[in-house]
């Protein structure tokens, strides 16, 4: 068989295993397109307000995330205690261990098989702030979205992350810290 | 006899080579073809934009790549259509070379999506970076390798 009719029964092949992998596992992913990241929704604008005694009551439940600033999260940071509000690292472990928002959680999305049970320990009626490295980096978006499909509905992600954060603030805990 | 001596070592260095490819590429097709969207959100995380179409190629691909991996690794593990298993393993490695080094370059920590989702297959979540890229060279010099073997010899003499 010459190369090229090697070439062109792979293709059909491998168009005729997609098919019958799709209609075998009923999945419905769409033939063209891309999936859309998902979408955060504005805070309350108040959330600044010093006078603000619980802030994270501004938080309703929601069927978004919020998307959160440097400023709104250190509010919430200042007041996480008396508002039962939780911070959650989505980033790996040594990455959390270098440096990270203290008292967050470490629920590595890369992981999220193995560190899913910390995450669903967390009270579902509690706003959890959600961050990870900032910039590109989207897992704190894909942790959010996995968060929303088992329950958690009053969710922030800090978009800024830790590169907003570390550069901002000195509030900064390492596992070196924590071991003294 | 030292032609025949070598002739074997190539013989076992193409077996292995070939067992080796179709292994990978089972492996990595396997979740992917279970879980497309995922696989899809993991091809998005390169930010790859083409002309004409943009990003909307990504489900598509999502969906193609993984089958086409494995009928690679089946032709490559039964020896049926060596050389075009072999070509298009060499294709499929040089796009995943070109595809990680671009993000490296570009500074994106994400996992690389090689092996699935991560979700699916925590252990073989990578992130990007420049062993990733070595150790898909060392898989592009192994197809090269089983194409070249597959290659008809070129007659010796002309009339």
């Amino acid at each position: 068989m010459s190369l090229g009719k090697q070439i062109s029964t792979l293709l059909i092949a491998a168009v005729l295993l997609g098919l019958g992998t799709r209609v075998a596992t009923k999945n419905e992913t769409p033939f063209w397109g891309f999936p859309e990241p998902i979408k955060l929704i504005s805070p309350p604008e108040s959330i600044a307000d010093p006078n603000a005694a619980k802030p994270d009551s501004m938080f309703a439940a929601a069927t978004a995330p919020y998307e959160v600033d440097l400023a709104t999260t250190m509010v919430l940071y200042m007041k996480r205690n008396k508002s039962n509000i939780h911070f959650v690292d989505s980033r790996e472990e040594n990455l959390y261990n270098e440096g990270h928002i203290p008292g967050a959680l470490n629920v590595a999305f890369d992981h999220i098989d193995k560190e899913a049970a910390k995450f669903l320990a967390l009270p579902k009626e509690d706003l959890i702030v959600i961050y990870c490295d900032g910039g590109d980096c989207h897992l704190s978006h894909d942790l959010a979205e996995w968060a929303l499909a088992n329950g958690f509905n009053r969710l922030a992600v800090f978009t800024g992350g830790w590169a907003e954060w570390s550069k901002e603030t000195e509030m900064i805990d390492t596992a070196e810290a924590k071991s003294e | 006899m030292h032609r025949s001596l070598r002739e074997q070592i190539f013989t076992g260095l193409d077996w292995a080579f070939r067992l080796l490819l179709a292994g990978v590429f089972l492996y990595a097709a396997w979740p992917k073809m279970l879980d497309p969207h995922a696989f899809a959100k993991a091809i998005s995380n390169y930010k790859v934009s083409l002309p004409v179409v943009g990003s909307d190629y990504i489900f598509l691909t999502a969906i193609l790549l993984p089958p086409l991996e494995a009928v690679t690794a089946v032709c490559l593990f039964v020896n049926r259509m060596r050389r075009g298993a072999a070509l298009m393993a060499v294709f499929l490695m040089s796009l995943f070379i070109v595809l990680i080094a671009q993000a490296v370059l570009r500074g994106f920590n994400i996992d690389c999506g090689c092996f699935g989702a991560s979700s699916s297959s925590a252990e073989l979540a990578t992130k990007v970076g420049w062993s990733k890229v070595a150790e898909n060279f060392g898989y592009l010099a192994a197809a090269i390798f089983v194409y070249l073997r597959a290659c008809p010899p070129k007659p010796k003499y002309r009339l």
